[in-house]
């Protein structure tokens, strides 16, 4: 090299240099201006309201978990299976939700699938079902008050998992036994277990009929003609240890017909187990039919024209496309590794979740049936193995193919660090363009499974903002204590900033049920009631009544004081559960303390205000 | 110290590093595999290490993904029996080589040498063998279908299932690679003080090198 082009190369550095560092900049910038778009679509300012409420399943926290979308924001969480004393739910014995929950089973569950009720191929507003997985129960919340409406126990199955309802009438839902028994005949011998699918009236959730057969039924999906019915099924083996539920090389979807199912019944082509109507699939031939596809598949998902059914390979790369209608199998494009769930976007796109992969795969599923090998679209990455995926109203004829949610299995650092356990991990997806993008990334508790999402405006009519009061509810003025032996009852009012009585004296070891209702007409003014060391909490929101039960134990003076901050003179807002030996003299509760001192509440408005 | 005795101590001084180097990669391993994936990332990318006698990082968490992938793993390697012998035996028979009275002491070097590298090429060719098997005889029935048998880079990078897989040599590799060299230098430079001390008439350093080369005497170091 000579000196002149030591020079030259001298001169050209800098420029070099400047040219990696603007290339960085603008990468940087990019992102920057990525990020910053992002955040403009997840943003909702306060006082106002998002789009769309994202109801997510909570797995082993027994109950479900509210969003809002696209904000991402925690509304809400309604326990379902398990006591939330915060909430007053189930934890008092005596009370409504507890003697619910206690009847139908343990007081926890595990919640998989929520399922939105639909009227003509849309989500209606009406009603929300979950499975119990651990408990084989299903329970129905009333979507005017988010809270649980009904919970029944599903006889003869055993891991109560994939649940739908029936379409397009959703005058059942179904539920899978994932796990095999012998339901018949309590016996332990492998070679006797059968599965059984379960149809339970959608309202009163009673067990109308069952469906058995050999094998095992997992994920569920309706057809959208009130025909039939698919679900996954992994152990067509029948085995009982991993590796012999993956020994076949093809287990199956099944198709039940409904309509046959239901002409069965009324010739009478049923056994009765348990006072339930079992058909063997076996004696009424295609009541069931088996699909092969690739061993152990996982998610089941009929598209939203109904003309498929879409089985994802977990296991196999694939998905299998099955024609609704002739049960026959129409493709099987390769998507990815680890395919486990598929959700649409109303434009004939089909996403598939890959576990394995970590990622989300947008393909077009005429194209997939073509079979020209060009049906993938986009991936994009998320954080990390992704289960369930759903887009909104992906379940009914109308997706709206806005928004996408991808449940991940591990969070692995997306979030502050919490110690060894994390939280779980979801992402928002904008699927409206041609390529997919992760939006934002928010946590919950343990475990949801997988999601729905309903627009605001189908419920905006049907909300409760107050409960209407029941006729058979203490009115405020006439609070009362009846005492039948040693059962005390106390019919209690609450509202800002009092409870009425004020004072309750009981002897030791009587039987106490406060009735406590909270005569507020104005929203959002949630009562509560703790009893120090009785460890009774309840809440009540405005117009609601709740119970609990207790025994008074030794002699003192028990505060009980509202545990939902409600005024200037919420501290105040207490009085004295005063316990007296057997025997003393009680001073009886004289009247209604408003009478004397306030003006009862009007429907507008009340005397405290 | 005489420019006489500072060429006669020099291969000795050689073949001890060597030994302590060969000593050292005993402990040290020969060579990486990492495994990087959407959950597997930056610092939590999946780590394998071959040391002379055992497997070292993330085995546990590879088997528990095999379930998936249905690799063959073997729980030990046959190396793992005898290479510690063959690079203990190396880094001895280099010293005591070195020791030996000057005629013979570059030709001692040059068989430990070439004993090491014997051994060597040995080890790394079951390993590629071993590889093959890893992707090759796999556990059917756990197959993730989808995953074509594979055969992991020796070195290098390449694609498997979810898997962006890299090898590379790890330190005690490269001690290794460093001893022989070292033990050949030795060799070398003892050829040059035997030849030095008794010179052949009419030929000057370089040409007797190139001679021996010529003549295949070198040829072991090679």
């Amino acid at each position: 090299m000579t000196l002149k082009s030591y020079i030259v190369l001298a001169a050209l550095m800098p420029l070099a240099f400047t040219a990696c560092n603007s290339d960085h900049t603008s990468k940087k910038e990019k992102a920057a201006a990525q990020a910053a778009s992002a955040a403009q679509q997840v943003y909702v300012p306060p006082g106002k309201l998002d789009e769309y409420y994202a109801i997510l399943s909570g797995g082993q926290s027994g109950g479900v978990f509210v969003y809002g979308i696209p904000s991402c924001r925690f509304i809400k969480e309604i326990p379902i299976f398990e006591p939330r004393a915060g909430l007053g739910y189930a934890n008092n014995p005596g009370s409504e939700s507890y003697k619910r929950l206690a009847a139908s089973g343990p007081m926890w569950g595990d919640t998989h699938h929520p399922v939105l009720s639909q009227t003509e191929g849309r989500y209606d507003g009406k009603w929300l079902w979950i499975n119990d997985k651990a408990n084989d129960r299903v329970a129905k919340i009333d979507l005017r008050t988010f809270e649980v409406a009904e919970i029944k126990m599903v006889p003869n199955i055993q891991g109560a998992h994939g649940l739908a309802a029936y379409l397009p009438s959703c005058k059942y839902v179904f539920v899978n036994g994932e796990l095999e028994t012998d339901a018949a005949g309590d016996s332990t011998d492998a070679g006797k277990y059968r599965s059984l699918i379960a149809f339970l009236d959608a309202q009163t959730l009673e067990t109308k009929f069952q469906v058995s057969f050999i094998g095992n039924a997992d994920i569920a999906s309706s057809g959208k003609d009130g025909r039939f019915v698919f679900v996954t099924m992994y152990n067509t083996e029948n085995a009982v240890t991993s590796e012999g539920m993956i020994e076949r090389d093809r287990d199956a979807v099944g198709a039940i017909d409904v309509p046959l199912a239901e002409k069965a019944l009324t010739e009478g082509k049923f056994s009765k187990i348990n006072g339930v109507p079992v058909i063997e699939s076996e004696k009424v031939p295609g009541v069931l039919t088996f699909i092969p596809v690739p061993k152990n598949p996982h998610g089941c998902n009929v598209t939203p024209d109904g003309k498929y059914v879409l089985a994802s390979g977990k296991l196999s790369p694939t998905v299998t496309i099955i024609d609704a209608k002739t049960l026959k199998v129409v493709a099987e494009p390769e998507v990815g590794l680890g395919p486990l769930h598929t959700t649409f976007d109303g434009r004939g796109n089909a996403y598939t979740s890959l576990f394995v992969d970590s990622q989300i795969v947008k393909w077009n599923i005429d194209k997939a049936v073509a079979g020209k090998g060009d049906h993938i679209l986009d991936r994009v990455d998320v954080h990390y193995n992704v289960g369930h995926t759903k887009a909104a109203g992906a379940d009914t004829s109308h997706p709206s193919g806005d928004w996408l949610i991808s449940l991940n299995k591990l969070s692995k650092g997306m979030f502050l660090p919490v110690g060894p356990g994390m939280p779980e991990s979801q992402e928002l997806v904008d699927i409206s363009g041609e390529k997919m993008r992760v939006v934002a990334a928010f946590p919950s508790l343990p475990e949801p499974h997988d999601a729905v999402m309903i627009h605001r405006k189908v419920l905006e009519n049907y909300f409760v903002q107050t409960y209407e009061v029941p006729p058979t509810a203490t009115k405020f003025g006439e609070e009362k204590v009846v005492r039948n032996g040693n059962k005390v009852d106390v019919f209690m009012t609450c509202i800002r900033s009092k409870f009425v009585p004020e004072t309750v004296e009981v002897h030791e070891g009587d039987q106490v049920t406060v009735h406590l209702t909270n005569v507020e007409t104005v929203r959002d003014m949630t009562h509560g009631i703790a009893i120090s060391k009785v460890g009774i909490n309840l809440a009540v929101d405005p117009g609601q009544t709740a119970e609990t039960t207790f025994t008074a134990g030794k002699p003192g003076t028990y505060w009980y004081y509202c545990t939902w901050f409600c005024s200037a003179l919420h501290l105040e807002m207490r009085g004295r559960l005063l316990v007296k030996a057997a025997g003393e003299p009680l001073n009886e509760y004289i009247g209604p303390m408003a009478k004397q001192n306030t003006v009862a509440p009007t429907a507008k408005g009340n005397g405290y205000e | 110290m005489s420019n006489q005795s500072l060429k006669r101590g020099l291969p000795i001084v050689m073949a001890g590093v060597a030994a302590l180097l060969l000593l050292a990669s005993l402990r040290l391993p020969l060579w990486h595999m990492r495994l990087e994936a959407p959950q597997y990332r930056d610092e939590e990318a999946l780590k394998i290490a071959v040391f002379p006698n055992r497997y070292g990082g993330d085995m546990r968490e590879i088997s528990v993904l095999n379930q998936y992938i249905g690799v063959h793993v073997p729980r030990a390697l046959p190396q793992f029996g005898w290479l510690p012998y063959l690079l203990a035996s190396g880094a001895a028979l280099g010293l005591a080589a070195s020791l030996l009275n000057v005629r013979y002491r570059g030709g001692a070097l040059g068989i430990a040498c070439g004993v090491l590298a014997v051994g060597v090429i040995v080890a790394a060719g079951q390993a590629k063998f071993q590889m093959h098997n890893i992707g090759h005889k796999r556990d059917q029935r756990t197959v993730l279908a989808g995953v074509h048998d594979f055969t992991p880079p020796f070195l290098g990078t390449s694609k498997i299932a979810q898997f962006t897989v890299s090898s590379s040599f790890g330190l005690g590799a490269w001690l290794i690679g460093a001893a022989m060299t070292l033990q050949i230098g030795a060799a070398w430079a003892s050829r040059k003080i035997s030849t030095s001390s008794a010179p052949r008439p009419s030929s000057t350093r370089k040409s007797c090198c190139k001679e021996s080369f010529e003549t295949g005497q070198f040829a072991y170091q090679i």
